[in-house]
């Protein structure tokens, strides 16, 4: 042989490289065709070695290698995204996302079809690798679609470097912003958190200022945002448990019951033994006053007690006061109402439905049926939806709890109520529909109904008792 | 008033236009009336020239005049490399992709920026006006082949050129069925010669140009004849893939022996400065060449005597840059099949009968005994080697019939623009029931799943298909295509195209969007969705985006002085 083929070969692809860099859109990020189909076949096929052997060997850049990956996307299926993750990350990590930032917008602009868990790994990379300014251009574009990933990551990123650069308060409103604009974040519990771990001094008061205000006024009124906030707001011990105090010890605080259930993860938490005792005393002698509304008595009575027999260091020096505090609810649930002015309380007070029904329910006879015409008398327009609701579970309870006898009870009360209330009111009216429909479906007997019947449906009488 | 019909072979090294001017609709005999026509240039004097039938696939920028020169004049500058960074060749292989030039000018406002759609414009545009200058009337219609592998995408932007470049009433046509239509109307008279028959026959059509090798196998049924009408069924039974060899490659080979051996004297290129890089390359890649086409004519002269073969060597000499010079080499026959050795021997490697193995592989039972005929055409079949090389594959009892090298493309094209018109009946027409070389595919998920099927797309040229949704409440789908052949080596699949859809509306898990597939008859590819009110092309048409980059054209004076 007179040709040498390897240097033949060699200068081949310098003069091929020359040829086709004057038409690539990145020059720097030439590969030949050979080598790229090889690389492609590599990644398609999960055969890493040979990924890493072809760099090695041919001195391929990890820009090249995410290129070729990004062009050919739409024919890669990962089997397992964390064996794709380790193996790729020394190329990944590797790669200056500046370079390829083309491809990528190919990617962001889903115009390449490249997998979900790959774009989410290629998301990653990429937005960890460009600077803050273009994660923040990316946050604010409406160009793109990001699903709740993509979302999640680009957020976490920006606002991690932001704790570094910015002042604490506009890292405060970035959030807020995010937070209201993609609500998917509040699922984000971490962030608060992370934050507090990393500031110092001032800062860190300056956050537990922020919070106490979130606390006080939830923009988005949901469990979500109070999750996010609360444990943040909760790790700031006994300062967050005496602004929550204060905050019950005022009337009838809209948001009482996050600042109840803060409190009761605190006292459940704190395990330094003259704090938490401190904190007890605290908590039982705002219980015991007399300012405190029932209903945020009998809040704590559900939360506080049973977070302070949870807590061993708190229970074994107040296990007295613990027990009783417990035992005395259990008491006050076996009670019923006496009078529907303790209904009417509950209702006002925010009580649950449900719940205030269940205990309505346990009332008998003649006190029932006054209760019932009382509430026909002495409802506000604006409650009327509440006691539609409680006179419903009335029905289902007793249903439920008895029976069909028990039920027949109840509804010769309600009819009786009806028939002997003074005016036809609209609470009458509600009542009477929701008897009717009862009556009617379980085929209810009774003296009551008759003549309930025969004075209010005289149809549904004549079907029932004439035809 | 005279029609005119029109065809142009747009080629990767040369292009070529034929025309068939008639007076009358009915012509007793149009094939006589078909012919090449120069396309006026600047020659290598930079000398207006009105006599050369090809146009060199080259253009020179000069962006602070907005001033192109295509054709010899480019060229030579070319070849010269003093202007490697305003010089260019090589359109046709990266067309439909996504490479482009930047041309500086002599400010970052003048600076020229050109995607492979609008270079080619600027070709066709070049043409476009010789054609205007020497007929000065209207083109009925024009016919632009591509090569048989071209894909949608490659297509699509072949058919944006032609727009481009501002001509008007036309359509593609493959290259191998261009030569195909002129050989069986007997255009150069190869088929009287041959003394071939054509029904019945199956036959592999060979055309390796200067960037692209198409090989296909067709059967030729002839369907009905009477004085002035003859009708010849073609079903294409096979193609090769896509592959991108031609002569080009044949001078990079050769150039990068010439280079290798400069660089034993000197320092390596890639030690030296882009714009020396690009120089030395333009250089050597074009002397290549010149002593490919030198030492092939004395060669194939000699062909037949060994001993006086043997006595045939060429001592290139030629200035690579600086006066350093190449020098010292006996290039000979040996030599030279040396330097072609990986193009030319059968190996798994890319090489010239490779596409002959798959097209044969790829056509249910047939063997290579089972070949009427093969027909050769393309620039790059006037090189011994390629007809050696099918004769040694084919042994001797299948004929190579060469079928006119330089002209047939352009000129078959001319007649598929004549038959365009139904009233022109004079010349054989092709009934041709193609296939492509490859499935195309959709993915959907996990999965690939085949939407058009090389084996029905003969017959079938629309169908639906139901995309099955694999997860609820999604507010779009990625409708991506892929070329591919088995559906279980997804690693040689290629992206076509795609985008992801807005739905209209929420779906299930497993409802179905049905989707309706056309390809139409450039082979461009078309989905629309059922629910959604509009079409949605895989490929987009004329866009606001599409009418910038050809006002960029527009605006490029081309071969004006």
């Amino acid at each position: 042989m007179m040709v040498d083929q390897v240097l033949l070969n060699d200068t081949l692809q310098k003069i091929n490289m020359s040829l086709n860099q004057r038409f690539e859109r990145d020059a720097d990020l030439y590969i030949s065709k050979q080598d790229e189909y090889e690389l492609k076949r590599h990644i398609c096929k999960g055969e890493f070695g040979a990924v890493r052997d072809m760099i090695r060997g041919k001195k391929i850049r990890p820009e090249i290698v995410v290129k070729v990956l990004i062009r050919n996307a739409g024919v890669i299926m990962v089997r397992d995204i964390r064996v794709f993750d380790k193996e790729m990350r020394p190329i990944l990590e590797g790669v200056s996302y500046q370079m390829i930032k083309d491809r990528m917008e190919e990617v962001l602009n889903h115009t390449m079809y490249v997998e979900k868990e790959l774009r989410h790994l290629l998301f990653w990379y990429y937005i960890k690798g460009i600077a803050l300014e273009q994660r923040i251009e990316y946050w604010e574009s409406d160009r793109y679609y990001f699903d709740a990933f993509e979302r999640k990551s680009l957020f976490y990123l920006i606002w991690k470097d932001k704790k570094e650069e910015e002042t604490l308060q506009s890292k405060l409103e970035f959030g807020k912003s995010a937070f209201i604009k993609y609500p998917i974040l509040l699922k984000e519990e971490e962030v608060f958190l992370e934050l507090k771990e990393i500031l110092l001094g001032k800062d860190k008061g300056e956050l537990f200022c922020h919070l106490c205000r979130e606390m006080n006024s939830f923009f988005i009124k949901d469990e979500l945002y109070y999750r996010m906030i609360g444990s943040a707001y909760v790790s700031y011990g006994e300062e967050a448990f005496e602004d929550a105090i204060s905050k019950i010890r005022e009337k009838s605080h809209k948001n009482f019951k996050y600042y109840i259930k803060a409190i009761a993860k605190i006292l459940e938490e704190e395990k330094e033994k003259d704090r938490v005792l401190h904190m007890f005393d605290m908590i039982e002698e705002v219980f015991q006053s007399l300012e405190i509304k029932p209903h945020i008595k009998k809040r704590i009575n559900d939360k506080i007690w049973v977070a302070a027999k949870r807590n061993a260091v708190l229970y074994k020096e107040r296990k007295v006061q613990i027990d009783l505090l417990l035992a005395d609810i259990e008491q006050k649930e076996k009670k019923q109402y006496i009078t529907y002015e303790e209904i009417w309380n509950d209702i006002k007070n925010g009580e649950k439905n449900e719940r205030i029904a269940f205990s309505w329910a346990n009332m008998k006879g003649k006190i029932l049926e006054q209760s019932l015409m009382d509430s026909f008398q002495n409802t506000p327009d604006m409650y009327r939806n509440d006691i539609k609701e409680i006179y419903l579970f009335l029905f289902e309870h007793s249903q439920k709890r008895g029976g069909d006898d028990t039920l027949s009870k109840f509804c010769n009360i309600m009819a009786s109520a009806i028939l002997n209330g003074k005016d036809r009111t609209e609470m009458v009216e509600i009542a009477d529909r929701l008897l009717l429909d009862y009556v009617l479906r379980y085929n209810v007997k009774g003296d009551k109904i008759v003549e309930y019947l025969a004075n209010y449906h005289f149809k549904e009488y004549q079907n029932r008792y004439i035809n | 008033m005279a029609e005119l019909y029109v065809g142009v072979d747009l080629g990767t090294t040369n292009s070529t236009v034929s025309v068939i001017q008639t007076e009358e609709r009915r012509l007793r005999n149009p094939i006589e009336h078909l012919r090449s026509i120069p396309i006026i240039q600047y020659d290598k004097d930079f000398k207006i020239t009105r006599d050369r039938d090809t146009l060199p696939s080259y253009f020179y920028c000069k962006p602070d005049e907005k001033q192109v020169y295509t054709g010899e004049w480019a060229k030579n500058l070319y070849a010269a490399g003093n202007l490697p960074m305003h010089t260019f060749t090589g359109i046709k292989t990266r067309m439909g992709g996504e490479s482009f030039i930047q041309i500086q000018g002599t400010s970052k406002e003048t600076d020229l920026i050109l995607d492979m759609t609008q270079c080619s414009a600027i070709l066709l545009k070049t043409i476009k006006q010789s054609i205007e200058e020497q007929f000065k009337q209207k083109i009925d219609h024009l016919v632009v082949t591509v090569p048989a592998a071209f894909n949608s995408d490659e297509r699509q932007a072949t058919k944006d050129a032609i727009e481009m470049a501002g001509f008007t009433d036309f359509h593609l046509l493959d290259e191998p069925a261009a030569t195909l239509l002129y050989f069986i109307n007997n255009g150069d008279g190869s088929l009287l010669k041959s003394h071939v028959e054509l029904s019945g026959k199956k036959i592999l059509i060979y055309d390796i140009g200067g960037g692209t090798l198409d090989v296909c196998i067709a059967k030729l049924e002839e369907e009905e004849e009477n004085e002035e009408y003859v009708n010849i069924k073609v079903s294409i039974e096979s193609r090769s893939k896509r592959e991108e060899l031609g002569g080009n490659d044949f001078d990079q080979y050769l150039g990068a022996y010439f280079l290798s051996e400069f660089e034993n004297r000197t320092k390596k290129i890639s030690e030296r400065p882009i714009e020396e890089q690009n120089k030395i390359i333009a250089r050597v890649v074009s002397q290549a060449e010149k002593y490919k086409i030198a030492l092939n004519d004395k060669i194939k002269e000699y062909l037949d005597r060994p001993r006086r073969l043997e006595r045939i060597v060429m001592t290139p000499e030629f200035e690579v840059i600086h006066g350093q010079f190449v020098q010292g080499i006996n290039l000979d026959k040996k030599v030279l099949e040396e330097v072609y050795a990986s193009l030319l021997t059968d190996s798994n490697r890319q090489n010239i009968i490779r596409p002959v193995k798959e097209s044969i592989a790829a056509a249910k039972n047939l063997k290579k005994e089972e070949i009427s005929f093969v027909i050769l055409t393309g620039g790059m079949s006037n090189f011994y080697a390629v007809e050696t090389a099918l004769k040694e594959y084919f042994g001797k009892d299948v004929p190579i019939i060469i079928v006119d090298t330089t002209t047939s493309v352009s000129k078959g094209a001319a007649i598929d623009a004549y038959n365009y018109f139904e009233n022109n009946i004079s010349l054989k027409k092709m009934d041709l029931q193609d296939r492509l070389a490859e499935d195309i595919f959709i993915r959907i998920g996990k999965r690939f799943e085949c939407l058009i099927s090389r084996d029905e797309i003969a017959t079938k040229k629309k169908g639906k298909f139901s995309y099955v949704i694999q997860e609820e409440n999604l507010p779009s789908v990625p409708i991506f295509l892929f070329y591919g052949q088995d559906g279980n080596v997804r690693e040689d699949f290629t992206p076509i195209a795609g985008k992801r859809v807005a739905l209209p509306r929420k779906y299930e898990v497993l409802e179905e969007v049905i989707m309706n597939w056309e390809i139409d008859a450039d082979g461009v590819i078309t989905i629309r969705i059922e629910d959604l009110d509009e079409t949605i092309c895989v490929k987009q048409g004329v866009s606001q985006e599409f009418l910038a980059r050809k006002q960029v054209v527009d605006e490029l004076r081309v071969n004006e002085s």
